[in-house]
């Protein structure tokens, strides 16, 4: 489009739809997505696969040593895998109850919806 | 010219529910476009990805040539969108008056907002004192297009104004949505009962199954409206 044709076009716009124009343009667009707990259920997994790994590699090098020193240091990667996991845990359970209450409320609204119509109806 | 409004293969619905599978729809600014279809065709899921109350999960939402997804429903009702929903969205325990009051949101002085509903709708004021709740359905409808008429929207979503309505008030109704139309302003109104609204709509689509189905003037679109309609409930539906 030339700036002749661009220029032409804004003259058309009436004053209402330039100010909407304008408001538009400050908007802040955030780029909000559908189903947000989606991240938080792939994070969770992530981090109950890796909290596992890391309580096992923990435990079982522990196991392979007769330094304490690097026993005390697998310990605590163990104790950290061991809180990962169950944090993740506790993150895909919440998320996932949010998912399934969501879906329950809105069957409840359309049931209500059609229940309210069939009201109407009679 | 740029459309004030274009959802470009839309796709979205509620949770991991897509309602809507791939809609494509213009609306030109000044035009009246006519959004029918069945229940459960994902009309009133449209105007709330139009208004941003529901985040598409796909595909783009365009307000006046640019692309809006993710902007809070809020700020677009700030800018000029304004939707007037089914079951008209008014505050039912509040008085006439006082939802008036709530409709200076946009700018508009409270004397002005009171004269612009008051003018159109003169019922409302014998009802000025009386809890919105306790209205007609149809007194309950005008003070939610008081809104719209209050607001000076650059764009107005109206979701199914028909709705339990008797077929005067209805009249009446389209009548005032004709002014709207005729200061310029756009308007996508969805409606179950195409009668009501076609007399009134530049451009009619009908949507089945969470898809555009067909567009046209709304003298052809109701030619096909009662075939679509029929064949579209006779399709098998997938869950």
């Amino acid at each position: 489009m030339t700036a002749t044709e661009t220029a032409s076009g804004a003259d058309e716009l009436s004053p209402r739809l330039q100010e909407f124009q304008s408001e538009v343009d400050k908007l802040k667009v955030t780029g909000g997505r559908a189903n947000p707990e989606r991240a938080w259920l792939i994070v969770s997994v992530i981090g109950m696969v890796v909290g596992v790994v890391l309580t096992l590699v923990g435990w079982i090098s522990a196991h392979g040593t007769t330094s304490p020193l690097e026993q005390r240091d697998y310990s605590v990667m163990a104790t950290f895998g061991l809180t990962l996991a169950v944090v993740s845990t506790g993150v895909f359970v919440v998320m996932s109850m949010r998912r399934y209450f969501r879906y329950w409320l809105v069957r409840l609204i359309f049931e209500q919806r059609e229940q309210t119509d069939r009201m109407l109806e009679r | 010219m740029t459309a004030i409004l274009e959802l470009r293969n839309i796709r979205g619905g509620y949770g991991t529910i897509d309602v809507l599978h791939g809609v494509n729809l213009t609306v030109e600014p000044g035009q009246v476009h006519a959004l029918l279809g069945p229940n459960g065709a994902g009309k009133t899921t449209t105007l709330g990805i139009c208004s941003g109350q529901i985040a598409p999960s796909a595909g783009q939402l365009v307000v006046s040539g640019r692309e809006v997804q993710g902007a809070s429903s809020d700020s677009l009702a700030r800018a000029g969108v304004c939707l007037v929903p089914e079951g008209r969205g008014i505050f039912a325990n509040l008085t006439v008056t006082e939802n008036l009051r709530m409709f200076t949101h946009a700018g508009a002085s409270f004397s002005e907002v009171q004269e612009k509903a008051f003018s159109q709708f003169p019922r409302l004021q014998e009802r000025r004192k009386q809890v919105a709740g306790t209205l007609s359905g149809g007194e309950q409808q005008m003070l939610a297009m008081s809104r719209a008429i209050a607001t000076q929207p650059a764009l107005l979503l109206l979701d199914e104004l028909s709705m339990g309505l008797a077929p005067l008030i209805v009249e009446e109704l389209y009548e005032r949505v004709s002014e709207m139309a005729a200061t310029g302003i756009s308007i996508l109104v969805v409606e179950q009962f195409a009668q009501a609204v076609l007399g009134v709509a530049d451009v009619a689509s009908i949507m089945l199954h969470g898809r555009i189905a067909r567009t046209g003037s709304p003298t052809d679109v109701a030619e096909e409206l009662a075939e679509a309609y029929l064949g579209g409930a006779a399709e098998p539906t997938t869950v």
